[in-house]
């Protein structure tokens, strides 16, 4: 019986071409999006559950109160002496591990002829502690774990093990942190999965820090957000002993501020969705396992559509079978079959495109979001829930349907389009399709018209054709070697100004708060203010403005500073020039205001400007601000670099364009943005796809009609709006529904923004139009045939 | 073997009622072959499709082998069905889908019997209606003659007690329509009960019995020779 149930659906596919066609190309196309959509999601949803101590592993975080009632400042940093501490009161833990993140670094490897390998690691490294292996779980090619006790020893990847030395074989070996700190390897570990967010790809000890840093902020007065630590607990000790016993620790080693600062042990589980601590956007996620849905939603519904619309053509096969004695339950078993038949076919062309996908998407997003699809159980679990799920959304209703036709109606050929579920159950089908894609649409507008509002703002500083070259990492700038480097490259005939700076370009990524003692008051701003050190010739370069006052003057150490606007009027000055000549503190020195500078966007476009002083500190400038004159770039940059190795024959010539790094700081919008197109697009194909057919249908359906109209002296016009009217009532209706969920979904997303567009009316209108125009296009052709057929043929077919 | 008494099927719509059959009474014993006449709309094609449990009375009690089917649920009439009846349609009605030999096949699936068996079944019939040689074609490729001849034998595969014919003549030339009545006859002279719904007077009689209907009631009855 099956094999028969298999032919006949095999046999009307073939019959009906265009219908399988439209379906299994529909289906496919809406299965291979959703499983990429759900091999990301899973991808963040499984982050370092591999872990045997997932359960019992927390980060500790800091958490400043904030002393005006507004928002806590959150970060993933704890002071450096705070392991040892904790340690120390609470031995009864059971792991702790210091890490110090290392980014944007490379590893100098020695070689025969004197001369170092140098490698520069896209990828994070981090200083860590035996017991860091300990907590996570990590497997061991070549030695182990334990000498990382000591100082000048490192662990490695497999991967960096054989990119440096060609072999795992390396135990012993001499590489040279950022070409300075030189590290002996004692252990090579098995390449780690990428669903974690605990993985490194060369691991220096802890013990190591002291000697790279030169010195050691050891109190607990100063937060890092790269100095991290993590515990693992067992019932000795419990998250909940910590916090009971955290205030009393707090008050311990931070008296005057205990009600200010919390120690929080977040939960592994916790980490890598929380946002407060630079985690990832959860509800970003969510939305994209949404749009996911909502594709196979939009296949399905084509299938349904079609199926019932093909129901009357097999309505003749419903009932010779009923006559020969077929039961409801087996008709109703043979078409889920046939439904199940173009679905799996869907899944295995699905599963060959999704290999191609895949390859596209990690290209394409550029590892902003990480896309790693590990095959195991749950990944078969997770396809046939899918597959269920569309056999059942898709089969049931059109199976229902042709199995309860009445045998001698469906003999007689008088299955009407009312038995069928009438066009009022494809009517509302559709209707759903279309608020699916205009919801898109609107989505797709948004994101996309907030990026190019980010683009286009005027930051308040020029970022065209400069260029930030990072300076070697050091615990003091040598000051002799920052002016050789400046006159060798003020000699390049392309470079036109040069300037010295802390964090490179207005904007970085490095925000520097400390509190802030003003005009010699009894006591600090319940508020912090950011701090910037840059040389005299930073405003000039980057053309940021001056409001009042002046510029610094040239100097090496700290001598005045100038401030932004917010920081005045953060201190209520309403006039800028009322603040110049007051005086403040800056790294322990009370020095005078010179100038006020207008603001300037800091920090990125999602935060708004908050107070800053800049001030100058030659032994703390990391970076060198290059403008170009517009020429070859290439030529200039090689030049820089000859210079850059002369000065710096240790470091690593690494170098970005303003503008390139701006855009960086987007990448999540960008790529969100990104996918959000990609998923309109394939969902407003796979609801034409859908469209086109139920078109042809309805063409069929209404050739009677359109014979008699046209007898009766109807115009191709007036019959093209037969189609048209039907359409455009579906497409408003789908808008009501679609404009404002999607109306109020955006408002949301927006919110994420301190500085933002409005939701402007042009979008909706632009989605309505879209959809219209597109649903017309897919429509047009059938229905303008079926206008020019001559009503004799149309006629002659009743 | 069908014992008919006092059938009633009214058709409804909103605002029209329509007798099919009023009141109606016969009787078919086992081996006989009855054609059933009359103008259209006399309710020929519904007492058929009752005969055949496609559609159900409103009133009145259909004893099939002694048993009273009128309340038998869905189910229970499929079962029936397969097991005792063989269809006969004017238009045919093979599926387009299926060859000659799969259309044929098809109530044995629905009794559940084995392959071998199947296969032996089909193509003896095949055989018989002496369309083997088409047995892989589809039923487009056939004549008319030849369609309504793989429908007969796809009636009398399952060697139903009873076949049901609907004007089987009703869509082919007179050539054709005489050998499919022969099978008919050949049919009947086996022994299986036979009854045809025609309009045609020369099909009519090649039954033992000619009921004549109108309006829904048995006008009269004409025994023949």
């Amino acid at each position: 019986m099956l094999t028969n149930y298999i032919k006949i659906a095999f046999r009307n596919l073939f019959r009906n071409k265009s219908y399988a066609f439209i379906n299994i190309a529909g289906l496919s196309l809406g299965l291979t999006c959703a499983m990429l959509i759900f091999a990301l999601v899973r991808y963040h949803f499984s982050i370092d559950k591999h872990h045997s101590k997932y359960e019992n592993t927390y980060r500790i975080v800091s958490e400043f109160v904030s002393r005006e009632g507004g928002e806590n400042f959150h970060s993933p940093g704890v002071p450096y002496p705070l392991g040892k501490a904790v340690l120390t009161d609470y031995p009864a833990i059971e792991n702790l591990s210091m890490t110090e993140l290392a980014e944007d670094y490379f590893e100098a490897i020695p070689s025969a002829n004197g001369e170092d390998k140098k490698f520069k690691e896209t990828l994070e490294g981090a200083f860590v502690e035996p017991s860091f292996f300990k907590i996570f779980d990590y497997e061991w090619v070549q030695g182990g774990f334990s000498a990382l006790k000591n100082p000048n020893t490192v662990v490695i990847s497999e991967k960096n093990a054989l990119k440096y030395f060609g072999s795992t074989d390396v135990i012993g070996k001499i590489i040279k942190h950022n070409g300075r700190l030189s590290l002996k390897i004692v252990g090579v570990f098995k390449d780690y999965k990428d669903n974690t967010d605990f993985g490194y790809e060369v691991m220096p000890s802890y013990a190591s820090l002291k000697e790279y840093y030169g010195s050691i902020n050891d109190n607990f007065g100063s937060t890092n957000s790269s100095t991290r630590c993590v515990v693992s607990l067992n019932e000795k000790f419990t998250k909940a002993n910590w916090d009971k016993l955290m205030p009393a620790f707090v008050k311990k080693y931070r008296p005057d501020e205990a009600k200010y600062i919390h120690y929080v042990m977040q939960p592994l589980k916790e980490i890598h969705f929380s946002e407060d601590y630079g985690g990832v956007n959860k509800n970003l996620i969510l939305s994209l396992f949404a749009i996911g849905i909502f594709l196979i939603i939009t296949a399905s519904i084509n299938f349904v559509n079609l199926a019932t619309a093909q129901a009357l053509k097999r309505s003749k096969e419903v009932g010779v079978r009923k006559v020969l004695g077929s039961s409801k339950a087996q008709l109703f078993w043979q078409f889920m079959a046939e439904t199940a038949m173009i679905t799996i076919a869907s899944l295995l062309i699905s599963i060959v495109l999704f290999q191609f996908g895949e390859k596209i998407a990690r290209e394409y997003l550029n590892g902003a979001f990480k896309f790693t699809f590990y095959f195991d159980a749950s990944v078969i679990l997770y396809v046939t829930l899918i597959i269920l799920a569309v056999i059942v959304l898709s089969g049931a209703y059109p199976a229902l349907v042709l199995a309860g036709f009445q045998p001698v109606m469906a003999l007689k050929g008088k299955i009407s389009t009312q038995q069928v579920g009438g066009f009022s159950v494809r009517r509302s089908l559709v209707v759903v399709q279309f608020a699916i894609s205009q919801m898109l649409i609107i989505g797709m507008a948004v994101v996309t018209s907030q990026l190019s509002y980010f683009q286009n703002k005027d930051l308040g500083f020029k970022k065209e054709s400069i260029l930030t070259i990072s300076l070697p990492f050091m615990p003091k700038q040598d000051v002799v070697k920052m002016s050789t480097f400046k006159n060798l490259a003020s000699a390049v005939p392309d470079v036109e100004k040069i300037s010295f700076s802390m964090s490179g370009p207005p904007q970085s990524g490095w925000v520097n708060s400390t509190s802030l003692r003003f005009d010699n008051r009894a006591e600090d701003e319940k508020w912090s203010t950011q701090a910037k050190s840059i040389d005299a010739n930073y405003l000039d370069l980057y053309g940021i403005k001056l409001v009042a006052g002046r510029n610094l003057y040239p100097s090496d150490s700290i001598r005045e500073v100038i401030v932004n606007e917010a920081f005045a009027k953060k201190l209520n000055f309403k006039d800028p020039t009322k603040i110049i000549g007051k005086k403040m503190e800056a790294r322990g020195r009370n020095v005078e205001i010179v100038g006020v500078v207008k603001d300037f966007h800091q920090q990125s476009l999602s935060e708004t400007i908050e107070p800053l002083y800049m001030t100058t500190l030659a032994t703390n400038y990391y970076y060198v601000n290059v403008k170009l004159r517009s020429a070859n770039f290439q030529k200039v940059i090689k030049t820089l670099e000859k210079s850059f190795n002369k000065v710096y024959p240790e470091s690593y010539f690494n170098h970005q364009f303003v503008d390139e790094s701006i855009q960086r700081a987007y990448e999540e919008e960008e790529t969100m943005g990104k996918l959000i197109n990609f998923f309109a697009l394939v969902a407003i194909l796979i609801g034409c796809l859908g469209l086109y057919g139920l078109v042809s249908f309805m063409v069929t359906q209404k050739t009677k009609e359109i014979g008699v109209r046209k007898v009766l002296g109807a115009s191709v016009g007036q019959i093209l709006w037969l189609f048209g009217k039907e359409f455009s009532q579906l497409i408003l209706l789908a808008f009501l529904i679609a404009a404002p969920l999607s109306g109020w979904l955006m408002h949301n997303w927006l919110q994420n923004f301190a500085y933002r567009i409005g939701l402007s009316v042009l979008v909706f209108a632009w989605a309505l139009m879209s959809t219209t125009v597109i649903a017309m296009l897919t429509v047009s052709y059938q229905a303008i045939r079926a206008a020019l057929t001559n009503p004799v043929k149309s006629l002659k077919t009743e | 073997m069908l014992k008919i008494t006092n059938l009633e099927k009214i058709y409804r719509t909103e605002d029209i009622e329509t007798v099919a059959l009023n009141n109606l009474s016969l009787e078919v014993k086992e081996g006989e072959f009855v054609a059933i006449m009359g103008p259209s709309g006399c309710g020929k094609s519904t007492l058929l499709n009752i005969i055949g449990l496609l559609d159900d009375a409103d009133k009145g009690s259909f004893l099939f082998n002694s048993e009273e089917v009128i309340s038998y649920t869905e189910r229970k009439r499929a079962n029936l069905r397969k097991r005792n009846i063989g269809f006969v349609f004017q238009s045919f009605n093979l599926i387009d889908e299926l060859t000659v030999y799969e259309n044929v096949e098809l109530p044995l699936l629905y009794l559940g019997v084995d392959a071998a068996e199947r296969k032996q079944r089909v193509e003896a019939v095949l055989e018989k209606v002496q369309i083997m040689h088409r047995r892989n074609h589809f039923p487009q490729q056939l004549s008319g003659g030849q369609q309504q001849r793989c429908a007969v034998a796809r009636a009398v595969v399952n060697n139903p007690k009873l076949i049901l014919a609907d004007e089987p003549t009703g869509n082919l030339d007179s050539t054709n329509g005489n050998e499919v009545m022969q099978l008919l006859t050949e049919l009947n002279e086996a022994g299986t009960t036979v009854v045809m719904v025609t309009h045609s007077e020369h099909d009519a009689r090649f039954a033992h019995r000619i009921i004549r209907l109108l309006d829904g009631k048995v006008v009269m009855e004409n025994i023949l020779g």
